[in-house]
């Protein structure tokens, strides 16, 4: 292979000349490691030395040597303890510049001289070559192609100097780039890799890369059953020393340590695997994963491995297990493929599948085919040909559906819980677990919206408590309470210590012989309460010490939402780092949406909001908006009112009226005070214009008095919540800020002329570089920006 | 449970409930319990002990018949008390 010459190493090399310090190169094969020393050192007739069964190839008298330039190979190889002394001493002899080459770490046995000798490093970044010297590189060996090959090329390459050797090749023979040419050049890139890695490694390395491969993700609980003992500790150790960071990690995921192979090394090693195990031995591999993944109740990853081992009966078992949990821990969205994967007679011979294709498709919003599998769960009910035993578990499942099915809404729930309780009193059924929630913090606005019983909560509450506890089982505790508590909060007529009070035995209840999820309700309710009242700091708390218990009780399902609450209740600090990890990591809607994933993407339109990202923040509030129509989901629509207008309101679109307008009815009907309010200063200015154009708003109705002081409220404590944060903060000086203050309170030229006693050429110089500074074209979007950037408060 | 002060009813084969000028009518499976409250009876135990033992006795049956009628009728009814719901 033709040398590559890589500028970064280059200079780095010519540094280390000058400077007279020791180099140590450490990158895994195929970089051009030893091809650039080489090059590099051509004619300076260095001293080589290489290492062969863990000793150095020579060991020359260093007082004696005539070489003033000694380059070791293969460093990762040694372990002689008198090689390694050599080493050692030649990189204190003066005179002599030590040049090292490894696959490995920065060794362990040269760490104490680490600092003396200020090493200059060469990893793998710097052999990284970019789109530049990939384009230079062709021209050098006289291919000529477009740009748009270069990039791919570049691209398809990563930046990998063996790999872009092998695309220049073919490039070069007149082959046009493609999917075969990809295909052909990996091939030989992992060919060489065989060569130069794998076959050079040891047996129990070898087996251990091929066994953990195929996972995503691998813990050292999983290499053990796999690998029968090996540790990733011990093959973590042996990794550093021959070939560097083979494997990532450890990362946190769920409370557990993980571990992971990138990418294209994986690739390799999956085609490897392929070549060299039977199929056997690979379905027990598969099979064993599988086992290990369904203990620890990771569904998808379980399902994965039995697909891969070809296991459609263990498939089938799995999914129909998965049934029997509701869709808060239940694992239908993620596994959504292998629902759909199944033949539809298959599905039809068992009603645990049916239900779960029912449930399924209501989670990823398709209402219709939900209601069609409900429906064949009620045919095979009635079917007499079908036994006893499966009619039997067909009518619970038709029962739990009917109830629980998002789609269906709360409208006649109530007649559909007492026909089911006539059920359950004649012992015909028993319901599977049922949570209220959907792993949100709140019942009026969980699994199902409650908010029409917000109407008449305490008259409902005194008739259905017992009912709903006895239903519910375990899920009950502490639910009346809590709805109360929430119904009360919302709508603004339970005193803050009510709330607080109630949300406190709501809690207790649900924690001591009750399950979390209601716990984490009460902690919602008060995060909420805490925020109205200015507390941020208790919010903070509140919030952070309810992680803690969750992740202490491995409640995973819970750990999206708080993570969401998280990033919300950082808005109303006005801090923005959390965003961009968070936007990260949220998937697009458009590509993969589960309703359960509803609060999640209310926090991504705040985040939206922050970043000025208006037209995706309208499309995502445009796009929920129908999943709320569609399913009765009150609450939210409401919420989602508000935000829009705010979208529209920043976008200067006058259709903002018709949003905040709509808000305000919707919120009425409820009475629900505090949904507007917590949106505090993003939603107030539009208050404020919605009462210029209509002085009667804030006169004689009671409800919009009462969000008006409670918006206000908010927006005093958190002047920074949703303010877009620029990057260079808007600098006005203290006379601009007067100015400014006065223009938004509405005075006069003539006014602010005389109050700042200035001329009025001075107040127009004045205005113009606010403008500028604000970005804005004219006095009226001067105030609009300095409300809504936190400079000014009306109110 | 109490109907709101601005309720009438008029009263013959069907009772039809009037609020603002609108009129409801109650169905009549829904008859028994407006005319319970209708007699005076408001007590929120009185009306689940009455209507349990018109259910065979099921209490748990007959605080989700009760409940059901206060969504229907939410409009004609008066706010329940808290302290109906929570010990004081």
């Amino acid at each position: 292979m033709s040398y590559i010459k890589v500028p970064a190493v280059q200079d780095k090399l010519k540094r280390a000349e000058a400077d007279y310090r020791a180099v140590i190169i450490m990158a895994s094969t195929g970089w051009g490691k030893s091809a650039a020393v080489k090059n590099f050192y051509k004619y300076k007739n260095p001293l080589m030395l290489t290492v062969s069964d863990g000793k150095l190839s020579s060991m020359p008298n260093i007082y004696q040597m005539r070489k003033n330039i000694i380059i070791v190979d293969d460093l990762q190889e040694l372990d002689d303890k008198e090689s390694i002394g050599y080493i050692r001493d030649i990189l204190r002899f003066d005179g002599v510049q030590v040049v090292l080459i490894t696959r490995g770490m920065f060794p362990k046995y040269l760490f104490d001289m680490e600092m003396d000798l200020d090493f200059v490093r060469i990893t793998e970044k710097d052999f990284y070559l970019d789109r530049a010297e990939v384009s230079e590189y062709l021209e050098s060996v006289e291919v000529r192609v477009k740009d748009d090959v270069v990039d791919k090329v570049w691209r398809e390459s990563l930046g990998y100097p063996r790999a872009l050797f092998y695309y220049a090749d073919r490039l070069e023979l007149g082959e046009n780039f493609s999917e075969d040419m990809n295909r052909y050049v990996w091939h030989e890139v992992f060919r060489y890799w065989d060569e130069a890695f794998l076959d050079k490694v040891s047996e129990e390395f070898r087996e251990f890369v091929l066994t953990i491969c195929p996972y995503k993700y691998f813990s050292d609980e999983l290499v053990k059953v796999l690998s029968g003992g090996v540790t990733i500790t011990r093959m973590a150790e042996y990794c550093r020393n021959i070939t560097g960071r083979f494997f990532h990690g450890p990362e946190m995921i769920n409370g557990e340590e993980y571990y992971y192979i990138g990418d294209k090394f994986k690739e390799y090693l999956l085609w490897k695997r392929n070549l060299s195990w039977s199929d056997e031995k690979n379905k027990e591999n598969f099979l064993t994963a599988a086992a290990w993944y369904e203990e620890k109740g990771d569904t998808p990853n379980a399902l994965y491995c039995y697909k891969q081992a070809d296991c459609e009966d263990k498939i089938k078992e799995l999914l129909i297990k998965n049934v029997t949990t509701h869709p808060g821990i239940g694992h239908y969205f993620d596994t959504k493929e292998y629902y759909l994967a199944l033949p539809e007679d298959e599905i039809k011979k068992r009603p645990l599948l049916i239900a779960g294709m029912s449930m399924m498709c209501d989670l990823i919003m398709e209402p219709e085919q939900s209601e069609y599998w409900r429906q064949e769960l009620i045919k095979y009910e009635k079917d007499e040909n079908n036994s006893k035993e499966l009619r039997k578990e067909a009518r619970i499942r038709t029962a739990y559906l009917n109830i629980a099915l998002p789609h269906k809404g709360t409208k006649g729930i109530l007649t559909i819980m007492k026909n089911v309780f006539t059920l359950i009193r004649n012992g015909d059924i028993s319901l599977p677990e049922m949570c209220a929630t959907g792993n949100a913090a709140s019942i009026m606005n969980g699994g199902l919206d409650f908010s029409e019983w917000s109407k008449s909560d305490n008259q409902i509450a005194k008739f259905m408590g017992r009912p709903l506890e006895v239903m519910l089982g375990k899920f009950g505790n502490g639910l009346v309470t809590l709805a109360l508590a929430e119904s009360g909060f919302e709508k603004g007529t339970m005193s803050p210590y009510e709330v607080t009070t109630r949300c406190g035995n709501g809690y207790e209840d649900a924690l001591h012989g009750g399950k979390i999820e209601m716990g984490f309700v009460a902690v919602g309710i008060m995060v909420r309460q805490h925020i109205i009242e200015g507390q941020y700091p208790s919010a903070k708390r509140v919030l952070a010490s309810f992680k803690e218990k969750a992740y202490a009780e491995n409640a995973t399902q819970l750990y999206q939402n708080i993570a969401a609450m998280e990033v919300w209740l950082s808005l109303y600090g006005g801090k923005t780092d959390m965003i961009d990890e968070y936007l990260s990591k949220l998937p697009s809607e458009r590509v993969d949406f589960c309703i359960t994933d509803r609060y999640r993407y209310m926090v991504k339109i705040r985040c939206l909001i922050v970043e000025e990202r208006f037209y995706e923040a309208l499309e995502l509030a445009n796009f929920l908006g129908v999943y709320y129509e569609k399913y009765e989901r009150y609450f939210l629509r409401i919420e989602n009112e508000f935000l829009k207008a705010v979208i529209l309101y920043r976008m200067d679109d006058e259709h903002w009226k018709d949003h905040i307008t709509n808000g305000l009815e919707y919120a009425r009907e409820y009475h629900f005070v505090n949904i507007p309010a917590m949106e505090g200063g993003a939603v107030l200015p539009l208050f404020k214009e919605l009462e210029k154009e209509d002085s009667s708003l804030n006169t004689g109705d009671e409800f919009y008095k009462t969000v008006i002081s409670v918006t206000q409220k908010v927006a005093s404590a958190y002047p920074d919540y949703l303010k877009y944060i620029s990057k260079e903060r808007v600098e006005l000086t203290s006379r601009e800020m007067e100015i400014l203050s006065m223009l938004c309170e509405g005075k006069s030229t003539d006014d602010i002329c005389e109050e700042c006693g200035i001329s009025y050429s001075g107040l127009k110089k004045h205005n113009r570089n606010i403008y500028k500074k604000l970005g804005a074209a004219n006095r009226a979007e001067a105030e609009r920006k300095a409300q809504w950037l936190g400079l000014f408060h009306r109110g | 449970m109490k109907w709101k002060q601005n309720v009438s009813f008029e009263e013959g084969d069907k009772l039809i409930a009037v609020i603002n000028n609108n009129k409801i009518p109650i169905p009549e499976s829904d008859r028994y319990i407006a005319e319970l409250m209708l007699a005076g009876i408001s007590e929120d135990d009185m009306l689940l002990d009455i209507v349990s033992k018109k259910l065979e006795g099921d209490e748990l049956k007959a605080g989700l018949r009760l409940a059901q009628f206060v969504e229907d009728y939410s409009l004609l009814l008066e706010e329940g008390e808290k302290s109906s719901v929570f010990e004081t």
